[in-house]
């Protein structure tokens, strides 16, 4: 067994010098301190990202997009197709679970300031993956063509449509059409299917490949370190398992879903939401006054979203710039008053 | 000022006619409050809309600025009929055939004629001015055609326009007539489908009673009017056994069991031994009572099993389960609940339970198709119990391996 | 057996077990149900012979109910066959040549155009395709 195992390996290293990689791996270390736990938070996202390409790539099986078909095939899969709710349940909790480790990862590097000199590209990588998540959230709310999709992606694409000028080109430009419409239905299709699943590969792999070169953060200063291989692996393998097993148990007890089928002539169904990651938002820009300054507020309230946005983005060229004393207490005002904000607005759209 | 503006506005003509001077309008827009809301409600009315004007029924010359003039009897000026004089007074165009293909060639010239053929042209042919003329019901000058919503004579505003004399328990204490009628009938099955479905195809006063010729529809005609809409319901109570003594003994054919004005949505307990309708006739232990029984006792079968197959779907979508289909099986047992309550006037039981026999395979079908996705949903969770136990089993023993290694490296 | 090769065993063991929990279910939704389609865009609805003039036949088309007429001239229509005022089912009234509903007397022409009684909208129209043999209710675009 042993021998056989030797003589594979000897195969493979002739030809891609697989013992140097192996031996590159071994000095990969994970600092171990009372924070570890959320080094685990990233792995967690990348493990449901197979999952989402696995159960995705399962569920285009019976998929059928289209106004005509989108919702009645989702109706099929889910009533018809053996397991076909366990696939597609399995598809939308993942989603959602994917979506709120992203946030923990995101929160606990900032907050370890993990995101310092020389990782300013890793943390900038990061972001974008973000943006790609809650894109192929959005983009594949919309997919099942029911009533609350349709809603939800009518009042999340106006939006668009306030921004100055090139607003009302962009949002014919996202829905393929001035209305929600089958049209958009395609679009999305392709942007959740094919596009964003692309770029979000493409940019995971240039975000984890900056990660090796860099080695972790605090690698250096922290008390002690476990070795990645197999230390750290194996941890998260076992927490993978975990999460899938309470995924599974939120798609069998909690099935997704489907409800009405969309219908543009039907009036909106009372207390029409987006999804809780994109509530925060949603509610800051619902209790805006009409006008500020006589500018439209939501505008301003775009304005000030995407200005964020870009701090958050640029966190570690202005933390850098701080006068030394300044850093530790402005990343702890930023990092938890972002949270606390984000949370607080969240709870507020979800009861409002 | 801008009150008599806007009025005069509302009666410009229309952009392409000439532009008349109407003085009718220009002098009684300056009168009184009275004056003014009859040219603000004409304002809407249908004559206008064609083109008619004051003079068109009242006759006068109405382009003479002397009211003296305009208004004397060498220009023809009739004023306000009196309410015998009414119905000729509209029937000027409505009864001419060829007035009338000016304006509306379809539509009938008999309503004056049908008008005396009624109760209400009748008595104001005796001299009774208490009774409703034309304008009682159609206005005197916001006329509306019975299509139109905002009309009077529209179909959900009819229990409102009859009820201004029929709900008026003074006024038809005078008549020795009940004035219960519109209450009962908002109540009926017929009324609530109009009033609170919106059902404009549901039938109101003037559906059973006609419009011109108002008359009650009487014993021998009320079949053939329920049957207007009840087509089997009548066809099967005409061919059974029950016609005959229900017309020697000159009883309604539908309101002897469902009544006239308060006709409720019919349950089972109509065909109930106990204080079923048979029993104003049929002794309790006679055979009739008996097949009563017999038909009840089907239909509560199949309005049971369609009830119970509701509960059972709806229970099966409260956990997320897609009921399409069993809905849609559901759905179809509706129709043979629908016939199996018709067939009961055949008064045959057999007949009863032939047309419930679809629907209670349906709902038989419908019900395990929920059951089973319920059952379902349970193995679900077994399911779910073993791949937990796997899952955590390797969670647990890469745990284990981890503090092996750890425990090895020291 | 030492400490070492339990552990092996249940990693071994748990690792088929979640394997197997994985591969069972995603092989059985990979093999497609009996009915194969969601929402036909087409439905073969018999040959001609089973349809003679003057004669109707109601069939499902996906989930709706759809009447098939063969009138006395011998053309084909296809009509949904869901009353628009109660959604009771329509029949074909050979005697008449018009679609009838049972339960409150609604008639509606060939064509659908509700024509008396309550029904207050006109009934569905699909297409009748015939090739050869075949007849064929194809939905309208």
């Amino acid at each position: 067994m042993k021998a056989l195992y030797d003589a594979g390996l000897d195969w493979l290293d002739e030809r891609l010098q697989v013992r140097k990689a192996m031996e590159w791996a071994s000095h990969k270390h994970v600092p171990v301190h009372q924070g570890s736990f959320f080094y685990y938070a990233g792995g967690v996202c990348l493990f449901i990202f197979g999952l989402q390409v696995f159960t995705g790539i399962l569920l285009l099986m019976y998929y059928r997009v289209g106004a005509d078909s989108s919702y009645e095939s989702v109706r099929y899969i889910s009533s018809k197709v053996s397991y076909g709710w366990l696939i597609r349940s399995v598809h939308s909790w993942a989603a959602n679970i994917m979506v709120l480790f992203l946030f923990i990862h995101m929160f606990s590097v900032f907050l370890m300031k993990a995101f310092r000199k020389p990782r300013e590209l890793t943390w900038m990588t990061g972001c974008g993956l973000l943006g790609l998540t809650m894109a192929f959230g959005f983009s594949g709310y919309l997919l099942p063509w029911n009533e609350l999709a349709f809603f939800a992606t009518k009042v999340g694409t106006d939006i668009i449509g306030q921004v100055p000028v090139v607003g009302h080109w962009l949002l014919k430009l996202v829905r393929g059409g001035s209305e929600v419409t089958g049209a958009t239905l395609s679009r999305f299709f392709g942007l959740h299917a094919a596009i964003l699943p692309a770029l979000l590969s493409g940019l995971i792999g240039v975000h984890l490949g900056f990660v090796q070169i860099q080695g972790m953060a605090h690698e250096k200063d922290a008390p002690k370190t476990m070795p990645f291989f197999p230390n750290f692996m194996l941890r998260d393998a076992a927490l993978w398992l975990l999460v899938l097993n309470a995924i599974a148990v939120l798609a069998v007890f909690f099935p997704w879903e489907l409800g009405k089928k969309a219908n543009a002539l039907a009036s909106a169904p009372a207390g029409i939401k987006p999804e809780w990651y994109f509530l925060a938002q949603y509610q800051f820009l619902k209790v805006l006054p009409a006008r500020i300054l006589l500018i439209p507020g939501e505008l301003w309230g775009i304005v000030a979203l995407n200005g964020a946005g870009v701090l958050w983005l640029l966190a570690p060229f202005w933390e850098a710039a701080l006068p030394d004393s300044w850093k530790e207490p402005a990343v702890r005002l930023v990092g938890w008053g972002g949270l606390a904000g984000l949370a607080a607005m969240t709870l507020w759209g979800h009861l409002s | 000022m801008t009150i008599l503006s806007a009025v005069l506005l509302l009666l410009a003509p229309r952009a392409n006619a000439a532009p008349a001077k109407d003085q009718c309008v220009i002098c009684h827009a300056t009168q009184g409050d009275s004056h003014q809301a009859i040219l603000k409600s004409f304002s809407n009315d249908i004559h206008r809309e064609v083109g008619l004007s004051c003079s068109s029924c009242h006759g006068g010359d109405s382009s003479s600025d002397d009211f003296g003039k305009a208004m004397s009897a060498e220009a023809g000026f009739v004023g306000a009929p009196s309410k015998a004089e009414t119905p000729k007074f509209c029937g000027k165009c409505h009864s001419d055939p060829a007035a009338m293909k000016k304006y509306n060639p379809s539509l009938p010239v008999d309503q004056v004629v049908k008008y005396y053929t009624s109760v209400h042209g009748r008595r104001l042919q005796a001299g009774d001015s208490k009774v409703a003329v034309c304008t009682n019901c159609h206005t005197a000058h916001a006329i509306r055609p019975a299509k139109d919503p905002s009309s009077s004579v529209y179909s959900k505003n009819i229990p409102r326009t009859c009820g201004q004399c029929h709900s008026d328990a003074k006024l038809m204490a005078s008549y020795k007539l009940p004035a219960d009628q519109v209450a009962k009938y908002a109540g009926s099955v017929h009324g609530k489908a109009l009033l609170e479905k919106g059902d404009t195809a549901a039938p109101v006063c003037n559906t059973c009673h006609g419009n011109h010729g108002a008359v009650p529809p009487g014993v021998e005609n009320i079949g053939h009017v329920c049957g207007m809409c009840h087509a089997h319901n009548e066809e099967f109570f005409q061919a059974g056994p029950m016609a005959k003594a229900w017309q020697k003994r000159k009883f309604h054919i539908c309101a002897t069991c469902h009544n006239h004005h308060d006709i409720t949505h019919p349950t089972s307990d109509l065909l109930s031994s106990g204080s079923g309708v048979c029993r104003k006739c049929h002794l309790a232990d006679s055979p009739q009572v008996k097949a009563a029984g017999a038909m009840k006792a089907r239909l509560d079968e199949i309005e049971g099993s369609y009830k119970a197959t509701q509960a059972a779907i709806l229970a099966a979508e409260e956990k997320g389960l897609d009921m399409a289909e069993a809905r849609d099986l559901w759905d179809g047992a509706r129709m043979s609940l629908f016939q199996a309550k018709t067939s009961v006037h055949t008064f045959r039981p057999e007949k009863v339970a032939e047309a419930a026999a679809p629907g209670l395979e349906a709902t038989g079908k419908a019900r395990k198709a929920a059951d089973d996705a319920v059952k379902d949903f349970g193995r679900r969770r077994v399911e779910l119990g073993i791949a937990t136990l796997f899952l955590t089993l390797l969670a647990l023993g890469l745990y284990l391996k981890v503090r092996d290694i750890e425990s090895e490296q020291g | 057996m030492n400490r070492r090769q339990f552990i092996d065993l249940i990693i071994g063991g748990g690792a088929l077990g979640c394997l197997a929990s994985a591969v069972y279910p995603v092989l059985r939704y990979m093999l497609p149900p009996e009915q194969v389609e969601a929402e036909p865009d087409s439905l073969k609805v018999g040959a001609i012979k089973d349809f003679p003039a003057g004669s109707s036949k109601i069939v499902k088309f996906g989930r709706k109910p759809v009447i098939v007429i063969r009138d006395l001239k011998g053309g084909f229509h296809a009509l949904a066959a869901t009353c628009t005022h109660l959604d009771c089912i329509v029949q074909y009234q050979k005697d008449n040549d018009i679609v009838w509903c049972a339960c409150h007397n609604g008639k509606y022409d060939l064509s659908g155009k509700n024509v008396s009684g309550p029904p207050p909208r006109p009934l569905d129209r699909l297409e009748v395709k015939v090739a050869g043999d075949d007849v064929t209710v194809v939905k309208t675009a």
